[in-house]
C-alpha cells in the first residue's frame, strides 16, 4: 500500500558561521515522507537532527546559519526557493512542529485558551474551518483531542500550573489547529517521565490514525523509534548513514554506527554483564576527518574509509546506507 | 584609545613639555597653536596664570586614572565582599547587609561628598576614599544576585559534600564565576567615576592646584569661556573621550567573558 | 549493613496562595526506610515528584530531614557532632546529574579533582598529586588532562571527572542522581561500565537514582520503586522483570518502550497524570491511578510486605496483579 510522497529531501546542507569556523551541521541528508508515515530521525548530540527539522521549516535558530545546498521538495515544490511569504503560509498551518521544551512554544503571560484562540484565529484565512464553528470551541475541541481532561478547566489555566506532559499536550493541539499534513516534532518526550510519555506517543499514534498526518519524529532514543515509527534515518556527523524501513533496520542493521547504537542501549529485561560501548567521540564538525565521520570509532575500518566519504549502498529502491564494507570496489562517487 | 590614556598617564613627565603648575604671567592666555597668537610652545594654549593646557592635559589624565583606579578597585571589593556574605549566608546576614545597602543609598553622593570633603580635606586620597564609600552598593547588588544563584549549582553543592570550608567555597568557587560580571561592571564604574571626580574638582572638592585635573580645568576655564575656550575645551574633550573610551573596553570586557562560556 | 535508613521523611510548609496563605503539607518523602549493603548498588526508581532525589541529599546531609535516621557503618549521622561529620563525609560522595554543572569552570581539571582530597585528608602536596593522577587515569583520561579546564572536555568526559573527584578520597557510599541521565547512549554505555568496574574493584556501595528502568536493572542489585514519596516496591534487580508486583512498577516496566518493532505497545495501561505531593489523599497514594485498586485502597495506607527472598511490596492487592 503506497500512498503518495509527501516531502523528498535530497543532499541538504545546512552550515553555521562560528568564531571557531564553519560548522557543516548538516551534510547530506535525503529522506522521503509519504502521506501518514512516521518517520524516525535517530542520532546523539551534534548528530546533525535538530538542525535538520529547522532547515525544512526554514527557521534555523541565531544568525549564522544557512542552508547551502539541497532541496526540500513538498509536494514537488522546493521549499528552500519559495519568498519567505510563501513559507510563511505554510509554516505552522501545513508543516507544524513541536520542540523538546514546551515552555518555549507556550507565552507564560497567556492562558491556554487564548493562546490556543490567537493561533486559530491567525490561520483563519489559510483554511476554511467547519462552518458555525466558534473559535472557542474548536479549542474545547482540540484540547479534548489530545487528551487533557476537563477542557473547559484546562483552557483557563496557565502554562505554569500545567505540568510537562500536559504542556506537550497543549504544544500538540496549537500545531494540530490547521491539520497539518506534516508533524515534525523535535525530541518531544526527551524531558518527559516515561509514563507520560508513553501516553504522548499515543496521542501521536492517534493523531496520525485519525488525520492522516505524517511525522517526523527526531529522538535519540531507539526504544521510542521501534515503537512508533515506520523508517528510521540514522544520522552520525550531519550525515544520514543509514535510511531502512524499521523492522528491516531493526533486524539487519547495516551501518556499523547503527549496530553500534542498538548493542550499547541498555534493553530492559535483558541484564547483560557488560555493555557493549562505542569507542571515542563524534567527531569534531569544525574539522570534520576526511573520508568516512565514523573511522575512528569503527570495528571494521579499513584503510579506504579513511580516505574517502564511503557512497550510498542502495538496500532497495528508497532506502540506503553510507558504507564502504559493501560497496562495489571503484564506486567512488561521494554521497 | 584607553591603552593610549593609560601609557600617556604613566609616562607624563617625559611627554609633557612644560611643568603644569609653572606660571608665567607673561604668557597668559594664549590659544592654541593653531590660532594667531598662539605658538607650538604650547600647543594647546595656556590658561590663566600662563600654564600650559597641554601638560595641563597629560598630567590630569595621571590624577584621573588613578583616581578611577584606586576608587573603583577599593569600592568593588568592599561591595563585593559584602555581595559574596549576603547571598551566600542569606538569613538575617543577607536582611542586615541588604538593609546597609538601602541606607547608603539614600544619601546622595554630593551630599556626602561635600561633607566628607569639609570635613577631611580636600586631596586626592580623600576623593577616592568618598567616591569609594558611595560607590559600592552596586557591586555588592550584582555579586549577590550572582552568589545566589551560584550557590544552587551543582559544582558548589560537590564542592560543600566535599567537605570544602566557607571561606574557601566562597574565595575558590564563587569569587571567580562572579568576577565575570563584576569585571564589566568595574571598566564601566571607570567611565563613571572620572566623571565623578571631575566633578568633585570642579566643585574645588577634588585636587587642589597645583596638582592638576581635569575637572579643575574645567573650572578654571569656566569664567574665561568667552574669550579663552581652549581652557574648557580641550579637558572636556579628554573626559569625554575618555569615559567614552572606557565604556567601550566594558563592552568588549563583557563580550570576551561571555561567549566563551555559551560556546 | 553499611546504610540503614529508617522512616526518612521531608515534609516541606508551603502556602497555598490566596489571600489567608492557607498552608498545606508537602510530602516529598514520606517514611522511607531501605537499607545497602557493602559494595552493592540499590537503585531508586521513580519519576518526577517521587521525592528520590530528595532522599539523596538527605543522605548527603544536604537537606534537613523532617523525621527518620540514617545509620551509617553503625553510626546515627544525625546525631554526630559537626567535625565528625566532616570526617564521614570522606566515605560518604556524590555524582551529579549534569556534566556541564558539576564542575568549577574556572579551576583546572587537577585542583577539582584534589578538592576532596585537600579538605579531608593529611597528606603531602605530592602525595595528593600522585593519588590524583592515579585515580584520573583509573576513569579513562591522561594526566595531562588535569591541567586544562572543564570546557575542554565533553560531556561524558565531564561526567568522568567528576566521578574521579567522587573515588578520590576512597569513599564506602556514593549517592549517585541520575549519573547518565544527560549523556549520549554511546557515552553512557562507557561511563555505566566504568562505575561498575569501580565497583568492582573497591567494593563501594551506590545509590543509583534514576528515571531509567533499563540502565537501573543493568547496575543495581536490588531496585526500590518510589512514588509520591513512598517505596512502594523492593526487589532484587534480577527478578525484576518476572517478580515485580505492584501495579505501578508494572505502568512502569510497560511504559518503557521496547527497541524492538516486532513488539508494539498499542494500548496504554497507566492513565493519569503523577498527582503533586501536597493534596495526598487517604490511603494508597497510587489509588487514582490503579487499575487494581478498592475501597480498601482508599482507607488504609498499604504498608511495605515481606514476600521473602527480599522482595517487599506495598499493595494491598498484589497477588492480583499478575494473575491472567
Amino acid at each position: 500500500m503506497q500512498s503518495e510522497v509527501v516531502l523528498k529531501v535530497e543532499g541538504l546542507q545546512t552550515q553555521f558561521d562560528t568564531r571557531r569556523g564553519l560548522v557543516r551541521a548538516v551534510d547530506g541528508v535525503d529522506f522521503e515522507l509519504r502521506r501518514g508515515e512516521v518517520l524516525g530521525i535517530v542520532g546523539e548530540s551534534g548528530s546533525g537532527k535538530s538542525i535538520t527539522a529547522f532547515s525544512l521549516m526554514r527557521a534555523l535558530p541565531g544568525l549564522s546559519g544557512r542552508t547551502v545546498g539541497g532541496r526540500v521538495l513538498f509536494h514537488g515544490t522546493d521549499l528552500l526557493g519559495l519568498p519567505e511569504s510563501d513559507m510563511r503560509a505554510i509554516r505552522g498551518a501545513r508543516i507544524a512542529m513541536i520542540c523538546q521544551n514546551p515552555n518555549t512554544s507556550l507565552n507564560p503571560l497567556f492562558t491556554v485558551g487564548e493562546q490556543l484562540e490567537e493561533t486559530i484565529r491567525f490561520h483563519a484565512g489559510s483554511k476554511a474551518q467547519g462552518a458555525g464553528a466558534s473559535a472557542r470551541q474548536r479549542v474545547l475541541r482540540l484540547l479534548a483531542e489530545v487528551q487533557l481532561p476537563s477542557p473547559e478547566i484546562q483552557m483557563r489555566r496557565y502554562p505554569f500550573q500545567m505540568s510537562g506532559g500536559m504542556k506537550q499536550r497543549v504544544a500538540i493541539a496549537m500545531a494540530l489547529v490547521c491539520e497539518p499534513e506534516i508533524l515534525i516534532a523535535d525530541e518531544p518526550t526527551t524531558a518527559l517521565d516515561v509514563t507520560i510519555q508513553a501516553q504522548i506517543l499515543h496521542l501521536l499514534r492517534e493523531v496520525r490514525r485519525q488525520h492522516g498526518t505524517s511525522i517526523i519524529f527526531i529522538t535519540h532514543d531507539l526504544g521510542v523509534v521501534a515503537q512508533l515509527c515506520d523508517s528510521v534515518a540514522v544520522m552520525y556527523a550531519g550525515r544520514v548513514v543509514e535510511y531502512n524501513e524499521i523492522r528491516e533496520l531493526f533486524r539487519r542493521p547495516r551501518h556499523p554506527y547503527t549496530a553500534g547504537l542498538m548493542q550499547s542501549n541498555p534493553v530492559f529485561g535483558q541484564r547483560q554483564e557488560r555493555l557493549y560501548s562505542m569507542e571515542g567521540q563524534p567527531p569534531d564538525l569544525v574539522s570534520p576527518p576526511a573520508g568516512c565521520a565514523f573511522a575512528a570509532r569503527c570495528p571494521h575500518v579499513q584503510p579506504l574509509c579513511r580516505q574517502q566519504t564511503p557512497p550510498r549502498v542502495a538496500i532497495d529502491e528508497r532506502h540506503f546506507y553510507a558504507c564502504w564494507r559493501d560497496a562495489p570496489q571503484g564506486a567512488a562517487h561521494a554521497a | 584609545m584607553v591603552g593610549l590614556f593609560v601609557l600617556v598617564g604613566i609616562f607624563a613627565p617625559w611627554l609633557s613639555p612644560h611643568d603644569p603648575a609653572q606660571q608665567n604671567i607673561g604668557n597668559t592666555l594664549m590659544p592654541p597653536f593653531w590660532e594667531a597668537g598662539g605658538s607650538m610652545a604650547h600647543p594647546l594654549g595656556t590658561a590663566s596664570l600662563g600654564q600650559d593646557v597641554l601638560s595641563g592635559i597629560i598630567y590630569g589624565a595621571r590624577v584621573s586614572l588613578l583616581v578611577a583606579v584606586c576608587a573603583v578597585f577599593l569600592s568593588g571589593a568592599f561591595g563585593v565582599t559584602v555581595g559574596l556574605l549576603a547571598g551566600f549566608l542569606g538569613g538575617w546576614v543577607d536582611s542586615l547587609l541588604m538593609r546597609l545597602c538601602d541606607m547608603q543609598l539614600s544619601i546622595p553622593f554630593i551630599l556626602l561628598a561635600i561633607a566628607l570633603i569639609g570635613a577631611l580635606g580636600p586631596s586626592m586620597g580623600n576623593v577616592i576614599f568618598v567616591i569609594a564609600i558611595t560607590n559600592w552598593v552596586s557591586y555588592a547588588r550584582v555579586a549577590r544576585a550572582e552568589t545566589r544563584s551560584l550557590r544552587e549549582r551543582d559544582f558548589v553543592k560537590a564542592a560543600r559534600i566535599s567537605g570544602t570550608g566557607l571561606a574557601r567555597l566562597l574565595a575558590v568557587h564563587i569569587f571567580p564565576n562572579v568576577l565575570n560580571s563584576v569585571v564589566v561592571l568595574a571598566t564601566l564604574d571607570i567611565g563613571k567615576v572620572i566623571i565623578f571626580e571631575s566633578g568633585l574638582s570642579f566643585l574645588g572638592l577634588g585636587v587642589q592646584p597645583p596638582t592638576p585635573s581635569w575637572g579643575a580645568m574645567l573650572a578654571d576655564g569656566r569664567k574665561y569661556v568667552n574669550i579663552a575656550w581652549w581652557l574648557s575645551m580641550f579637558p572636556g574633550l579628554a573626559i569625554m573621550v575618555v569615559a567614552l573610551g572606557v565604556n567601550f573596553l566594558g563592552d568588549w570586557v563583557r563580550e570576551r567573558l561571555d561567549p566563551k562560556f555559551l560556546e | 549493613m553499611l546504610l540503614e535508613v529508617k522512616d526518612l521523611t521531608k515534609h516541606y510548609q508551603v502556602s497555598r496562595g490566596g489571600l489567608l496563605g492557607a498552608k498545606a503539607t508537602l510530602k516529598a518523602v514520606d517514611g522511607v526506610s531501605f537499607s545497602i549493603a557493602e559494595g552493592q548498588t540499590l537503585g531508586l526508581v521513580g519519576e518526577s515528584g517521587s521525592g528520590k532525589s530528595t532522599i539523596g541529599q538527605m543522605l548527603l546531609l544536604q537537606t534537613p530531614h523532617t523525621r527518620g535516621s540514617i545509620h551509617f557503618e553503625g553510626q546515627d549521622l544525625h546525631a554526630l557532632q559537626r567535625d565528625y561529620r566532616a570526617k564521614l563525609m570522606g566515605k560518604i560522595q556524590v555524582v551529579f546529574q549534569d556534566p556541564y554543572d558539576c564542575l568549577n569552570p574556572k579551576m583546572r581539571v587537577g585542583d577539582i579533582v584534589a578538592e576532596p582530597l585537600r579538605n579531608l585528608a593529611r597528606l603531602s602536596a605530592a602525595e595528593i598529586d600522585r593519588q590524583v593522577a592515579a585515580v584520573i587515569e583509573k576513569v579513562g583520561l591522561r594526566p595531562s588532562d588535569l591541567r586544562k579546564f572543564p570546557h575542554q572536555f565533553s560531556g561524558g568526559q565531564r561526567q568522568r571527572i567528576g566521578i574521579a573527584r567522587a573515588i578520590s578520597v576512597k569513599p564506602r557510599f556514593i549517592v549517585m542522581d541520575e549519573p547518565v541521565s544527560a549523556l549520549d547512549v554511546s557515552v553512557q554505555a562507557q561511563v555505566i561500565n566504568l562505575l561498575r568496574d569501580i565497583q568492582r574493584e573497591d567494593g563501594v556501595a551506590y545509590l543509583f537514582i534514576s528515571h531509567n528502568l533499563a540502565v537501573v536493572e543493568h547496575l543495581s542489585h536490588r531496585i526500590a520503586i518510589v512514588y509520591l514519596g513512598r517505596i512502594v516496591e523492593v526487589l532484587d534487580s534480577q527478578g525484576l522483570n518476572t517478580a515485580a508486583v505492584h501495579p505501578y512498577t508494572l505502568s512502569l516496566i510497560d511504559a518503557i518502550p521496547v527497541p524492538d518493532p516486532e513488539r508494539v505497545r498499542a494500548d496504554l495501561r497507566l492513565h493519569g497524570e503523577i498527582p503533586s505531593a501536597m493534596d495526598l489523599p487517604r490511603g494508597c497514594a497510587f489509588q487514582a491511578r490503579c487499575a487494581y485498586a478498592q475501597d480498601r485502597c482508599r482507607q488504609e495506607t498499604p504498608a511495605l510486605q515481606d514476600l521473602g527472598a527480599g522482595h517487599q511490596v506495598a499493595c494491598h492487592f498484589h497477588t492480583l496483579t499478575r494473575a491472567g
